[in-house]
Order: C-alpha cells, then structure tokens, then sequence
C-alpha cells in the first residue's frame, strides 16, 4: 500500500516537475542569443530633494539596505492606509464580521 | 514636463502618475475580490504605462505586497484566512520566488527576458481559463440530474492528491482539509518559481491550485491565498530591490488607489457568490491573454504595430475598467440591500 503511494508520488513529482522546465526552457532554446553582462541601474538624482533624494542615494550606494527600507516602508503605508479605508468602510454601518448574507 | 508626468529616478522613465492612482485602485478591486495580488493586470499594465519589464515586476511585487495586507486585515475578520495552511505555503513559495527571480536575471543577461516571460504568461493563461471554463461546464452538466449550484461537484482532482498520504499527515480546519504536508508544500514551490518568474504574487494560481488541487472552498481559498501573497510580495519585493529592478515611488502612488479598492474587492465577496466569481475570472484571464498576444506580436506586422498594442492597452484597462465598474456596482447594492435589510429588522423589533 504505502509503496503504491510512494510510486504514485514519484511520478505526480515526475509529471509536476517536467512541465514547469518543459515550459519554462522551451522559449529561451528559441530566442537565446550571446551571453551579456547583468544590467546595473544608477538612480538619477538630479532634481531630487529630500526623503527622494535620500532613497535614491541609498539606492545607488547599497542595495541591501535599501531593500530593506523597502520592504518596511511598503507593509507600514500598507497597514496605515488599510486601517485607515478600513475605518471609514467601518462607518457605513454593514456587517464586516460575518458572510451571511 | 506636464503635472501629471512624475519622473521616476531609478528607471529613469517618466510616467503617467494618474494611471497608477487608477491601477493601484482596479487591481485593489479585483485582487480583493479574487485572493490575489493583481500582477497579472499590474506587470503589464505597468509595462503600458512605460516600465522596461523587470522594473514593472519589481514594483508590481511591492505594490502587491501592501494591497494583499489590506485585503488580508479585512478577510481576517470574515474568518475566511487558514492561517496554518497560508504559512506552510509560505515556505515553498518563498523557495520558488528566488529560483524565479534568478531566472529573471538570467533571460535579462540574454536578453530574451520580455519574451519568454509574455510567452510563459500566455500558457499559464491558457491553462487556467481551460480549468475555470472545464470546472463550469463539470458543473452545469450535473444541473440535467437535479444538482444545484450548491452541491453540484466541479473538477476535484484534490480527492486523488488526498489519497497519497505521506506523512506527516495535517488537518487544516478553517479550509477542512486533511492531507500530506508535502502536498500544498510541493504545490507552493511551483506557485512561487512561476511567481518569481512571472512577478505575480501567485494569486492567479494560487486560487485554482487551492480549490483544485488542495480541495478547499472558494471564500477559505481567497482569503488564505492573500495571506500568503502578503509574504511572498514582500520576499519578492526585497529581492527584486536587492537586483535594483524596484521603483517604490511608482509602487506607492499605487496603494494610495489600492488601499481603498482592496476594501470594496473583499466586502463585494460577501454579495457576489457561485459562477458569477467563476465566469468573471476566466474572461478576464481571457481578456488578458489577448491583450499580451498582441503585445508579444505587434511587432511582427509593422504596418500595424502601434495599432496593436493601443489594442492591447484598451483591453488591459478595459478590463480593469469592466470588472472594477461590476465588483463595485454589486458590492454597492449588496450593502444597501444589508442596510435596508437592518433597518427593516429594527422597526420590526421596535413595534
């Protein structure tokens, strides 16, 4: 019974793995050209000022730091803009704990 | 340059900063509403709007990020969020965004990376609308035998997953699933390597891949599907910031829209139920493969080409524009028939 599943598993693996590459290796065979060297960006700072200008020479200076200012500033305005539809939603007056109808 | 031109520093491109607002709104409509970030609309959308590709993923993930918290605070209190099942998603997905992302980076150095990801996105598209249109027509089929919508049984490829009982086995009580722990941790591993590759949240598979394949219901699977969106969004977005491919200017107008459309997607899903969400979701999943076949083709007919693709942004916003306007409509008269509906109730109680 249990070397039943564990067949039945590998080639569920099998099938699951395949398509994804098949998929995914299919096109770059196609239209692969030369190898390059990766993109680096540089942010313009021209014209910039204050919390812009900041980020922008994080940006260009450390990208791990600047990361992370990202992805703490994005769930906090997140939260804060959230809450703040959240309460004015809440005003209305409908019930926003229950799905029945 | 104009008002409404903001120049974004980092991508050097400068962009129409009111189509954001607009963007960041619909897909906080739409993803609320479908359990899902919105990346399938916003990467190209975004790309429309005139981000190179990857800058779009980038922001497109950050966005996603901050719209699926706001959606998940709210689906939280409908209890629609398997907690348990959404963080042990988490893990492969997170597994699979960095494969994705690495690939990404790597078909830029080719530079083949808008292809071959417009090429991915209209398969994935294809195969998806080929499950929601065969779930529906499974369904309708059993309307001829006496089912309703209730208990009429759609594809259900899960009970087969369901019978491989790898240990450890774990029961998901919110969803009411028992099943192998490698199951939704194998299924997230995908969902996160199309994810990361794709730089969608993994909503668009995420919805069909829990109803289909892990057997849960649609409401559980909306809301627990955001749960996870919130993290890999994130994960996605610090990578992506880390290969320098995110504008959190552009990504920041955007939830500005997002923050109050969220709300509207989540509270419709209480009004519109049963096939409506079903038929809506594959048109536009239809609606968006179109619009990236003649993006991905426009420039093999040069007569044509700006023809093309002005097609192409027509759809893309036409969709946005066409589910946004029915979300909201039935969302709006959802909650006055509540509110009459209370009010009546009142009176009654009162007299």
């Amino acid at each position: 019974m249990y070397t039943t599943h564990v067949k039945r598993l590998k080639l569920a693996m099998v099938r699951v793995i395949a398509l994804p590459c098949l998929l995914l290796w299919f096109p770059v065979s196609l239209f692969a050209g030369e190898k390059a060297q990766p993109l680096n960006f540089i942010a313009d700072t021209n014209g910039l000022s204050g919390m812009e200008l900041w980020y922008a020479n994080l940006y260009n200076s450390n990208k791990f730091y600047c990361a992370l200012v990202t992805i703490l500033v994005i769930p906090i305005v997140g939260f804060i803009l959230g809450s703040i539809a959240d309460f004015l939603i809440s005003k209305t007056g409908l019930d926003l704990k229950s799905r029945a109808k | 340059m104009e008002w409404y031109y903001m120049h974004m520093p980092i991508s050097g491109v400068s962009i129409f900063w009111p189509g954001l607002v607009l963007l960041g709104f619909g897909v906080g409509v739409i993803g609320g509403f479908f359990g899902m970030g919105g990346g399938w609309l916003v990467t190209p959308g975004l790309n429309i709007l005139g981000f190179p590709i990857s800058f779009a993923i980038g922001t497109d993930l950050a966005q996603m990020s901050a719209n699926s918290i706001v959606s998940t605070m709210r689906h939280a209190k409908f209890g629609n969020v398997d907690y348990k099942l959404g963080t042990i998603m988490i893990i492969g997905t997170l597994a699979g965004v960095e494969m994705g992302a690495r690939l990404v980076m790597y078909l830029e150095m080719l530079g083949v990376v808008g292809s071959v990801i417009r090429y991915c996105y209209m398969i994935l598209l294809v195969l998806i609308s080929w499950t929601v249109f065969a779930d529906i027509a499974k369904q309708k089929k059993q309307f001829v035998v006496g089912a309703t919508e209730e208990t009429a049984v759609g594809i259900d490829w899960y009970k087969r997953l369901h019978k491989i009982k790898i240990p450890p086995m774990v029961h998901f009580k919110t969803a009411g699933v028992y099943c192998s722990v490698w199951l939704p941790v194998t299924i997230s591993f995908f969902i996160g390597l199309v994810s990361g590759t794709l730089g969608i949240g993994g909503g668009l598979i995420v919805l069909p891949a829990f109803i289909y394949l892990i057997g849960c219901p649609t409401h559980v699977a909306v809301g627990t599907s955001l749960y996870g969106v919130m993290f890999s969004g994130l994960y996605g977005t610090f990578t992506y910031t880390m290969k320098g491919r995110t504008e959190l200017a552009a990504a920041l107008i955007m939830i500005l829209g997002a923050a109050l459309g969220a709300q509207i997607g989540t509270i419709a899903t209480k009004y519109i139920k049963g096939f409506a969400i079903k038929y809506a979701f594959g048109l536009s999943v239809i609606g968006v493969f179109i619009s990236i076949f003649l993006k991905q083709f426009a420039d093999k007919f040069p007569g044509a080409e700006h023809l093309l693709l002005d097609i192409s942004s027509v759809i893309i916003f036409g969709l946005v524009i066409l589910l946004c306007t029915y979300i909201t409509v039935k969302m709006v008269q959802g909650a006055r028939k509540e509110l009459r509906d209370k009010k009546a109730k009142a009176l009654v109680k009162k007299a």
